[in-house]
């Protein structure tokens, strides 16, 4: 593992990450990426952060950019079968900017656009 | 329910929105209107988005960077898409302006007395005429977004940008696709604006929409009125 000089690698493949330390190219994206970057942090990922990872992925797949918070909210909601989740839910899965760190460890580029 | 006050400020706030590039008639519009509003008072502020954020921007020297520097006028760029100009044209340079985030801008507007948006389209003259350009104190306020021409794909990204950061805010917002603009709610066009309905961002109105509201089986159309256009301040884009 590398990303601090732009490189994440794993058993069997290098990921090459951009500027912003994202993946640089989104299609070359696997699982095992995701597990050796929050590895890196010192993470391993719970059932729920992936459900949000892999959420944030499906949509910027489907529609070319992250989501809002407040559509990971009620997808969220949905998940858990909880209508009584809010934002606060999501940020105790990754305490900061849930969103984008969804999308670095999805392979996503950075959202440049918000906030 | 939260209530917002909007408070006046002793100058009024006049915010102007240019969408489209110098070259474009338009942007002497843009600037002969910020000229005119400084003369009456107002208290200006600018900010580019979309096209409006090219290369040509970097020469300076033309009538707007006047203003800012002689009258006064505040001029911000669009971060998103200077960010991209940045990256794309590998561009060693500062910014002509300082950059203003979506977000900030929507703020802005939702504090501003009139707002102005000087871009590619016109209000569709097949839809209820309404006055485009002025903004009620009403509280809260409510927004349309009229794409009424076909944008080039980064364009596009833009239009969407600016619709997903009102929605951030949790405003009442309406996109609409009028006219040409109605190309953009099919085919490949229409996978970046789906989020919009698909997750109840805003809500979207077009022609076919607006027709329908106004046929003779519509009570709405009884007074040829359509409040759901009316109660809206319409950027038209």
């Amino acid at each position: 593992m590398n990303n601090k000089t732009g490189s994440i690698e794993t058993d069997d493949q290098t990921f090459v990450l951009d500027e912003d330390g994202h993946l640089a190219d989104p299609n070359t994206w696997t699982r095992a990426f995701a597990e050796q970057l929050a590895s890196t942090d010192g993470r391993v990922l719970s059932e729920d952060q992936w459900w949000l990872i892999e959420w944030v992925r499906d949509y910027w797949r489907s529609y070319g950019n992250a989501p809002l918070m407040r559509s990971v909210v009620v997808a969220y909601r949905v998940h858990k079968q909880d209508p009584s989740l809010g934002s606060a839910s999501i940020y105790d899965l990754f305490t900061d900017n849930p969103v984008r760190e969804a999308c670095r460890l999805g392979g996503v580029p950075k959202p440049d656009w918000c906030i | 329910m939260t209530t917002k006050t909007r408070t006046r400020c002793k100058t009024p706030l006049k915010f102007v929105v240019i969408r489209v590039p110098k070259r474009h008639p338009n942007y002497l519009h843009a600037c002969e209107c910020i000229a005119q509003s400084v003369k009456k008072g107002y208290s200006v502020q600018v900010f580019l988005h979309g096209p409006a954020v090219d290369r040509d921007l970097m020469e300076g020297g033309d009538r707007l960077s006047s203003l800012a520097e002689e009258a006064g006028v505040a001029v911000h760029l669009c971060q998103a898409a200077w960010q991209r100009l940045h990256q794309t044209q590998s561009l060693a340079s500062d910014p002509p302006y300082p950059v203003m985030s979506l977000i900030a801008t929507w703020d802005a507007i939702e504090r501003a007395e009139a707002v102005c948006i000087f871009g590619f389209g016109q209000w569709p003259a097949h839809w209820p005429s309404i006055t485009v350009g002025e903004v009620d104190q009403q509280t809260p306020r409510a927004y349309g977004v009229m794409v009424a021409y076909s944008p080039s794909a980064a364009d596009r990204d833009s239009l969407v940008e600016w619709v997903l950061a009102g929605a951030t805010l949790d405003l009442d917002l309406v996109v609409a696709f009028a006219g040409e603009g109605a190309s953009e709610v099919e085919g490949e066009a229409a996978r970046r604006w789906a989020q919009i309905s698909d997750h109840g961002l805003a809500e979207v109105m077009t022609d076919a929409s607006i027709i329908k509201a106004h046929s003779a089986e519509d009570p709405l159309a009884k007074d040829g009125r359509h409040p759901g256009l009316e109660n809206r301040h319409w950027l038209v884009m």
